[in-house]
This record gives C-alpha cells, structure tokens and sequence, in this order.
C-alpha cells in the first residue's frame, strides 16, 4: 500500500493535477474574449469643474471603509493568510522535498522543521475559523451544502494526518498511509471541485473587467 | 438610466456643517449602477465625511441607509423609523428621488449629496455617456437613432452648421459632430430622405414640470372629457 | 396568470437558454465557493441579516444554480418561486463583491431572461 501510494500514484496525481490546471486555465481562455476598452470618451467631461476630495489620507482610509475590509475585516484578514499558507506549508516542507529530492532529483528550498510546526497548526487553527463560520454563521450555513463539509475534510485531512504523522503520536504506519492518500485525493479533486477557485481566483480577478478587479483587465465572458 | 456625479467634497461640507446628526441615504437604483450613490460609495463619504469632522474637532454622527430605490414613495417608508434620530438628510440618490425624500420630510433639511448629470447609457467600466435629454418629443427615428438634441451642441434639426470639422464639433476637437455621424448612419441605411425633409425645430417641452399618465390609468387621475 | 396553468413549462426553451452560456454557468456555479463574503456588499441583506434570502450567492444559487441543476424540468411553481428570489429579493444594483470574481449580477439577469421566456415577470402594477 505504502510502495503504490508513494510511487506511482503520487505521480499519477500529480499528473492529473496538473492537467487538470492546464484544461481549466485554457477553458477560462477559450470561454473568455479579449475586451477593448473605448478608446474616445463622447462628451464632455467636467473637468473645470473642481472635484475637490478630502485629504489623500482620508481618502484612503475611507475607501476602506467602502470595500470588504470595513465590512468583514477578520474573514478577509484570516482567509488571504489561510490561502497563503495552504500552499506555503506543503510546498516548503523538508519532509516532501525529501521525498521529491528522492523521486525526482530536485527540491525546493524547505523551512525548519520547528516553523513548518508552527505553520501546519495555524492552518488548523483557521480550518476551526472556517468550520465554526460554516457552522454558525447564519449566512454562511444557508449556502452549504454537503460539497462544503467534504471539501473541508478533503483540504484538512492532509493537515492533520500530515501533523499526527510526523510527531508520531500513535500509528505512524497508518496515519502517514492516510496522509498519503488524503494528500493525492485534495491533488486530482483540486482541479474538478470548488477547489479549482485557487486558480480562478487570480484568473477572474486580474483578467476580467470588473469594479473589483485588480489591475485594468482585458478580458469580458 | 439616470447618472450622477458626487459633489465636491466642500460643497457637501458647507452644506452639512450646522447639523450634528446627519443620515446619509443611498438608492439601489440607477445612483447604484453608475457607482455614485450606491451602499459603497455612502459608506466612503460618510468615513471621509467622519474623519474631516474629527480633525477639524467636531464631532458628529453620521448615520447610513440604503434605500431601494428613492423615486418610489413605498420604499422610503422604512426611512420614517430612522429618520427621527437625524436632524438632516443627506442624500445621494438623484435628484429626483432627494425631492420625493424632502416631500416625505418636509421638516427635515435634505440635501443632495450629488448632481445629476444626465440620462445616459453605460459605455464601459466607469463611464457613462448621455444620450437624452428628456424633450419630450422624440426624433431619433428620422436621425438614424442619433438624437440631435443631445449630441448636437447647438440642436440644430437639419444638418451640420458650418463649423463641423471633418466630422468633429467645433466646440471642442474630440467631440464628434452629430450629424456627421446622423449622416453617415443614414447613408449606410440608404435611408438619407428621412434628413432631407425640413423639419421644424424642437418644441422644447421641459419648461414646465411634466407628469407621464399612463392611459390605462388616465380614469384615476384626469376627469373625464 | 391564468393561462399558465393551462399551458406547460417550455423546458427545452430553457435548457437552450442554458446551454448558449454553459460552460459559463457551470463554470461559476462550481467556481463559488459558498463563503458568503457577497453578503454584507448587498445593501438588502445588511438591512436585514438575519435573512438569508437576500444574499448574492443564495440568490444565484437558487435561481440559475437551480435551473441548471435540474435541466431546465422545472415547475411553474419553482419559476414563481425563481421569480419572487431574482426580481423581489434583487434590484440588479450590480454592485455584488464576490472575491472570486464570479459575476453575480450576470447570473441573475440570466434567471430573468429565463423566466421572461416563460411569461414569468415582475408586474408593477399588482
């Protein structure tokens, strides 16, 4: 079991990962077109009239107010760490890039061992934030679904076997097999569930015209 | 729809500087889509408006509410609750609907927030252009679905004058000439007789305030003839 | 609405209407991650927010989100119900924050043109 998951369903599941990535990366192109903005504005503009804004720093503080910071400040504090972190966590981590360093031939830079501690169990620590908003919250629980709670576990299930696995707190041999496994089924589901909103994340939000869009966007559905 | 324009950010000052308790209102309609009145921009003016306050040592509160649409009486009813904490309203729906606000309360000072610049169409992101004028007479049919009123800087109902500039106004270099554009559509239609005719020019029909009765409803309103 | 009754629910109308946008649709309905964050940009739910009804997603959901799910095979009955959520409970301000980029007011005009297609709309005048 060990040999099939470390080998070559490992990289049969990252195969499919990054397939998956590439179909769904072409699929926003090709659903997408390219947008030209107008290139003359008809009409007068009031440019005589003077629009006079409050201070620079005031304006900057209240446009705050107006965006998601001012009104769900914590949420969107703790998801851009959370997100941050679920990639930094894995991908910097001395035991994977051991075992990377040893199936491939390469490896990425890793952190210490102590730090990467410390990182899994504040991705846990926001997985309890998630999970009491699901639960909880109001809003939250009346778009939820039975999807939502198995893609919490299908996300923190590597986490915490991937935790209990490494400080060998009680069947080593069962919770790294689990590990394994809960790991490669996040890769191949990644691409083909509501996780895939990590790459649409950037692809929407720096690509399409919008109010919110980062960036000018050049692209339209 | 209807697009409007903040106002100078000292202009809603003055206006607002004698009062202590001041209700901001927004309007989910047209104030809404053109990004000019809408629930974001009150919650921005009202912290702008907050911190101008603070630093220059008065302390004022400054309430928010976002009303669905402010031309319809029925949705300013949730507004009589919280109005009677305020000693002012100010407002960043359009005109229109500031007026229906003031005549709901008539004993509280309104103000508007914005200016309502026209009604206009969405070009792109953030900008929108007029397209109407509001006469009240409607002659884009003749004109190829290019309204003379609006576009053309002086109105003019049967071609260009003479300052048109290879197909730009002479008022200003980058505004295209309407009838330059009127005359093309209408060549590319085959349809330039429309412009031929003479037309007499524009009754203009805003001089005075204007109901629309709908027909099916002229029974409630107007006595029968 | 009399003559409703009488007649049936034109499901291949709306699964046509479905289908010119679908991968689209299918796209952003799996792309929403149920978070809720649209919630406080619709200034329906912030006044009342113990409602959920009013939230963006829920709204697309429910509307669009329902009619694909179910093909199209809908029900007068469930187009009254898509109706009171996309036309009552939505004013199609456009200003939904979604931080995933998905366009909502979108959706919700296609529920519309959806139901237009059936002879469902709001009237002003009841």
């Amino acid at each position: 079991m060990y040999e099939l998951l470390r080998g070559p369903l490992a990289t049969a599941s990252f195969i499919i990962f990054f397939l998956g990535i590439i179909y769904q990366i072409i699929r926003f192109f090709t659903l997408t077109r390219k947008y030209q903005p107008v290139s003359r504005i008809n009409g007068f503009t009031r440019t005589d009239k003077k629009q006079n804004k409050p201070s620079p720093a005031i304006q900057k503080l209240a446009k705050r107010k107006g965006n998601v910071m001012g009104m769900e400040p914590n949420m969107a504090v703790i998801t851009t760490i959370f997100h941050i972190l679920v990639i930094v966590t894995p991908v910097f981590l001395l035991s994977h890039n051991i075992l990377i360093l040893e199936s491939w031939g390469f490896s990425l830079p890793s952190f210490s061992e102590a730090f990467s501690d410390f990182l899994t169990l504040l991705v846990l620590a926001f997985g309890v934030f998630f999970l009491y908003r699901r639960v909880i919250l109001a809003k939250v629980r009346a778009v939820s679904s039975l999807s939502d709670y198995l893609t919490f576990l299908v996300v923190f299930l590597p986490f915490i076997t991937g935790f209990i696995a490494y400080h060998q707190f009680f069947a080593y041999k069962y919770m790294i097999i689990l590990h394994m496994l809960t790991g490669e089924i996040m890769l191949v589901c990644l691409p083909f569930s509501k996780l895939v909103h990590m790459l649409y994340f950037f692809l929407n939000r720096f690509f399409l015209v919008s109010e919110y869009n980062f960036g000018p966007g050049g692209r339209v559905w | 729809m209807i697009k409007i324009e903040q106002k100078p950010f000292q202009e809603i000052v003055d206006c607002i500087q004698v009062y202590d308790h001041i209700l901001n209102v927004g309007c989910g309609g047209c104030a809404s889509v053109c990004m000019g009145g809408g629930q974001k921009e009150v919650n921005i003016l009202n912290a702008e408006l907050e911190m101008y306050f603070d630093e220059k040592g008065q302390n004022k509160e400054i309430g928010s509410y976002t009303v669905e649409r402010a031309c319809n009486m029925t949705f300013l009813e949730e507004l009589d609750e919280v109005v009677k904490d305020y000693d002012c309203i100010l407002s960043m729906a359009c005109s229109a609907g500031v007026q229906f606000i003031a005549e709901r309360f008539p004993s509280k000072p309104v103000f508007p927030a914005i200016n309502t610049v026209a009604i206009g169409v969405d070009r792109d992101i953030g900008l929108y252009e007029e397209k109407c004028r509001a006469c009240g007479d409607c002659v884009i049919g003749y004109t190829g679905g290019i309204c003379p009123v609006t576009r053309c800087a002086k109105g003019l109902f049967n071609g260009p004058c003479g300052g048109t500039n290879e197909g730009m106004c002479e008022v200003h270099k980058d505004i295209p000439c309407a009838w330059y554009d009127i005359h093309e559509r209408l060549k590319a239609q085959n349809r330039l007789e429309d412009i031929y005719k003479i037309r007499e020019p524009m009754e203009w029909q805003n001089q005075v305030q204007r109901a629309v009765v709908h027909p099916d409803y002229a029974h409630r309103y107007m006595e029968e003839e | 609405m009399d003559n409703n009754s009488e007649m049936q629910v034109d499901t291949q109308k709306i699964r046509d209407l479905i289908n010119q946008d679908k991968s689209m649709i299918k796209l952003m309905l799996k792309v929403c991650a149920h978070c809720s964050m649209c919630a406080e940009s619709c200034f329906l739910y912030v006044h009342s927010p113990d409602d959920p009804k009013y939230i963006p997603s829920y709204k697309m959901l429910n509307s669009v989100g329902y009619l694909y799910k179910k093909k199209g095979n809908v029900t007068w009955e469930d187009l009254e119900r898509i109706k009171e959520i996309v036309w009552d409970n939505c004013v199609l301000c456009t200003r939904c924050y979604c931080p995933l980029g998905v366009d909502i007011p979108r959706m919700i005009s296609l529920a519309r043109k959806i139901c237009r297609s059936q002879g469902v709309y709001k009237e002003y005048n009841t």
